[in-house]
């Protein structure tokens, strides 16, 4: 179908309602303001590399490799490393159920917790923390759509935002 | 393919839009369907046993009662294991303090400092299941699940402001046995809760189908088929729904492979409609761990059409081939439905979809079913809202709920109305205390109680559960820790209802039995008293007197008597130190005569098997006196009566001792009136191999038999060796 984006109304119904928690694995987090705040990092990033690794404790990792496109809140490089449990290598898989997946050439917004003894800095909510941002193929603007992974380009979403009002809402949220 | 093809579905559609709908309400069983298990690179992943150990580490879930803990979790487990037809039998090990992940122990415990590494500050994760698999076959490894007590607090009840660690495990464990999210609204697998939710607990149609299709046993019903998109070219990442065509409930959602190719196992016998649609909406593919590819740019399409929807027939141990389904081009209408409505049966609610691009005024919402009347839809461009009535005998499930558009767009909202029985309610009990070890039998009275259901009093489950009407279950109350508690009735589909501060936990002493059981009129008398319950608050009422007891242990303890104003029987009233009082008639009686009392006896000690002759010194020893020796020196309880008992005069007895197990032991003398005394010293019984027979007595205080009898017993074991020898030596051969 051709895409039209959806009304703001709308939008707040998803992003800003407050009560619904993504149970995933069970996260939290899926309003805007609740992004924010518990973000340490903000950041429109482009996915440059991805790598497995196996740990020591035997878990397994995937190391992101981004280029900085956009800082929004917190501090990083113009390109960072970002690590996430789960992934597959050597015939072993960990998986986490709710945590996206990010491929190379991809852009997203995501709003990332901050690390801890492991290095793992996860997407607040898992999916929930995780926006990734395409061209749309018929409303020719640049589109923000919730949640990472899947589909193909012409795919429709409830959780689609258009790419500056979705930004300036969270800049205005940082502002608060 | 192998179906049965009707033209039926237009006068229902028909009906509904005229909200003309006459309810023909029926019961009926079974509910929704629809599951997606994970695949990742290509392969499923499974168990390749589907008993499956699990641990819990009770401990870490501190501040939650650990036995409520372990109730919760093995009820949440075995909702899995319940599910017919499947293989998943999940098994628990003993409890475990362990709580590392990597390790290949299938662990459940909470987190409260980030050890895991799952949750660093802000991840706004509640709960995570990270499954270790084997990339060459997606055989499953090890799969632990981890809540995050650092940022979350978790409840052994629903309603509340924490989340419900019951409904958050079931989810979780779907995800144990290898399921992904299902976009069945208001299964224990959608991805998205609150707190407080009770929801997830039971397990939809959807999430069984879903348990039979990770370890199905024996024959099963399967429905399979293929999407082609609207080129003609096969759909990869369709969603599938079945509806079952007797009541409307939605039976089962799968999702096509690469191939376009979908199958859905486990459903129940009957006939289906069967639809595709794009899985979109409040869930999209990005809830899937699955890596497939997710297409959802078409539009909803039936086997035959909306207007005139096949009938195909699942049968059970066959497999129907429903053949190929060619998708409808997509539309502009997208729906945005968070959770499923719940309806009562009964019950009528407004229901609200919001969405995108809908006609103001010419969208119709639309259902399945005959026993759900839908009203005149209302509808702008971003919602449509109706008044659902639910039949009292409407079955409670999942059912879907169609956006129709005037230009004939049309879109699903799967399992949008979960139809749920009454909740229950509890009114009273009829014993609103009771003691903290438990035991206690009790009826909770209220409406709509379900047999299976549970009761759960201060956390923990209810033994002896017994379902008697609707209105009635009987329990044995579980062992308490004190206090006042709740008591909670929750039915089988995770409805609870609360009965709060309903039972007060006390430490109830109770009475066993007492020596002496008469004492002087006078008073002074010691008394000695066994039973349970006993706690240093307490206090003793003998003949309405209260007297403060000494409390050597839970079990023990020893009053002084007071002087009464009369002889005869009195009450004994133990009142615990929450006031509970418990009566005793009768047990102990005043008389005029002055306590016995004994000042020693000789000799002190004895062989073990009686025979000796003792002399005991006392005062106001009288006729007809008993003497007890063996008896327990604190309690005065036990021991064996001495025989040929002589007053020599009013303070000698002569007696001859009766056989009693080595050690040292109390000694009591009795009155035919139940006046009594025990010696300050013990009489010690001793033990003789050559005349007892060895090793057979339990020595009270004791460590061993003499030197001599040592030896003796190993000349005899030697000598009985060397006898036997031979045998064992032709026994070995």
């Amino acid at each position: 179908m051709g895409f039209t984006p959806l009304p703001f109304a709308i939008l707040a119904a998803l992003v800003l309602g407050a009560f619904a928690r993504l149970n995933a694995s069970t996260t939290q987090a899926d309003d805007l303001a609740d992004l924010c705040q518990n973000a340490e990092r903000i950041c429109e990033v482009e996915v440059l590399a991805k790598d497995f690794v196996r740990l020591a404790d035997g878990a397994i990792e995937t190391r992101y490799t981004f280029a900085t496109l956009l800082p929004l809140k917190g501090s990083m490089g113009a390109t960072q490393e970002v690590r996430l449990p789960g992934g597959a290598i050597a015939g072993r898989g960990l998986a986490i159920p709710g945590m996206p997946n990010f491929e190379v050439g991809e852009r997203h917004i995501l709003f990332l917790s901050a690390a801890d003894a492991k290095q793992w800095r996860m997407p607040v909510g898992l999916n929930a923390g995780a926006f990734q941002v395409r061209t749309a193929s018929t409303a020719k603007q640049t589109q923000v759509v919730g949640a990472a992974s899947c589909c193909d380009e012409t795919a429709h979403r409830e959780h689609v935002e258009s790419y500056d009002q979705f930004v300036q809402r969270i800049f205005d949220e940082l502002r608060r | 393919m192998g179906s049965t093809q009707e033209a039926k579905f237009s006068f229902k559609r028909l009906l509904s839009r005229a909200a003309l709908l006459v309810a023909a309400f029926g019961a009926g069983a079974g509910m929704a369907d629809g599951y997606v298990r994970i695949v990742l690179g290509g392969k499923t992943l499974h168990w390749s046993d589907p008993n499956i150990d699990w641990q819990l580490n009770t401990e870490s879930f501190s501040g939650l009662d650990s036995v409520g803990v372990s109730d919760a979790a093995d009820r949440a487990f075995a909702t899995w294991n319940q599910i017919s037809k499947s293989a998943i039998n999940f098994q628990r090990g003993a409890d475990t303090a362990a709580a590392d992940y990597s390790k290949s122990s299938h662990l459940v415990y909470l987190d409260s400092d980030n050890s895991s590494g799952f949750f660093p500050n802000g991840s706004g994760t509640v709960a995570i299941t990270p499954i270790i698999y084997s990339t060459s076959d997606g055989r499953m490894i090890d799969v632990d699940i981890i809540f995050n007590g650092k940022d979350f607090d978790f409840a052994l009840h629903a309603g509340g402001n924490d989340f419900d660690l019951q409904d958050v495990m079931t989810h979780e464990i779907g995800h144990m046995i290898g399921l992904d999210h299902s976009p069945v609204h208001g299964s224990s697998m959608w991805p998205y809760v609150a707190p407080g939710q009770w929801l997830h607990r039971s397990l939809t149609q959807d999430d069984i189908s879903g348990g039979i299709a990770a370890a199905k046993i024996g024959g099963i019903a399967v429905l399979k088929g293929k999407l082609h998109d609207f080129e003609g070219e096969n759909l990869q990442g369709g969603g599938v729904g079945l509806i079952r065509a007797d009541d409307g409930r939605l039976a089962a959602t799968g999702i096509s492979n690469a191939n376009g190719n979908w199958v859905v196992k486990g459903i129940p016998a009957g006939q289906y409609y069967v639809y595709a649609f794009p899985i979109e909406g409040y869930m999209t593919a990005a809830n899937f761990t699955s890596d497939s590819a997710v297409k959802t740019d078409f539009g909803v399409e039936f086997y035959g059409g909306f207007g005139n929807p096949y009938q195909i027939t699942a049968t059970q141990g066959d497999t129907t081939d429903c053949g190929t389904l060619q998708v409808a081009r997509d539309g502009a209408v997208q729906d945005v439905f968070r959770h499923a409505q719940l309806i009562a049966q009964g019950e009528t609610k407004a229901v609200t979809v919001f969405g995108s691009n809908l006609q103001a005024n010419n969208t119709t919402l639309i259902d399945f079913s005959n026993q759900i009347l839908l009203g005149s839809s209302t509808s702008t461009s971003s919602m449509v809202s109706t008044m659902a009535s639910v039949g009292s005998n409407c079955p409670v499930g999942s059912y879907d709920l169609f956006l129709e558009l005037a230009n004939g767009e049309l879109e699903v909202v799967p399992g949008a109305i979960e139809v749920v029985a009454a909740a229950p309610k509890v009114t009273s009990l009829n014993l609103s205390n009771g003691d903290i070890s438990g035991g206690d039998e009790v009826i909770v009275e209220g409406e709509n109680f379900v047999d299976g259901a549970y009761v759960i009093v201060g956390g923990r489950e209810a033994q002896a559960t017994q379902f008697i009407h609707s209105t009635r279950i009987g329990f044995t109350t579980p062992a308490s820790d004190g206090g006042v508690a709740d008591v909670i009735v929750q039915n089988p589909d995770g409805q609870e209802a609360t009965l709060i501060d309903a039972f007060q936990y006390s430490a109830i002493p109770r009475y066993a039995d007492l020596f002496p059981r008469a004492g002087y009129r006078g008073g002074g008398t010691e008394l000695r008293v066994i039973g349970s319950g006993f706690t240093s608050g307490m206090s003793v009422e003998i003949d309405g007197t209260t007297s403060t007891p000494t409390v050597h242990s839970s079990t023990f303890f020893t009053v002084i008597a007071p002087p009464a104003s009369r002889t005869g029987s009195v009450d004994i009233v133990l009142v615990s130190a929450d006031q509970v009082r418990t009566s005793y008639a009768d047990i102990y009686t005043y008389v005029n005569t002055p306590d016995p009392r004994i000042e020693s006896f000789t000799p002190e000690s004895g062989k073990k098997n009686g025979g000796t002759e003792v002399n005991l010194y006392g005062d106001n020893l009288g006729g007809s006196v008993r003497v007890r020796f063996g008896v327990d020196p604190v309690t005065a309880q036990g021991g064996q009566f001495a025989g040929g008992v002589e007053l020599a005069a009013n303070s000698k007895l002569t007696m001859t001792t009766p056989s009693n197990p080595v050690g040292s032991y109390g000694v009591v003398v009795e009155l035919p009136n139940g006046q009594g005394a025990i010696a300050n010293s013990t009489f010690q019984f001793e033990g003789s191999l050559s005349a007892g027979g060895g090793c057979g007595g339990v020595a009270t205080g004791q460590s061993g038999g003499k030197p001599s009898d040592w030896l003796a017993f190993v000349i005899l074991i030697g000598g009985w060796y060397l006898l036997q020898r031979p045998k064992f030596r032709h026994q070995s051969v």
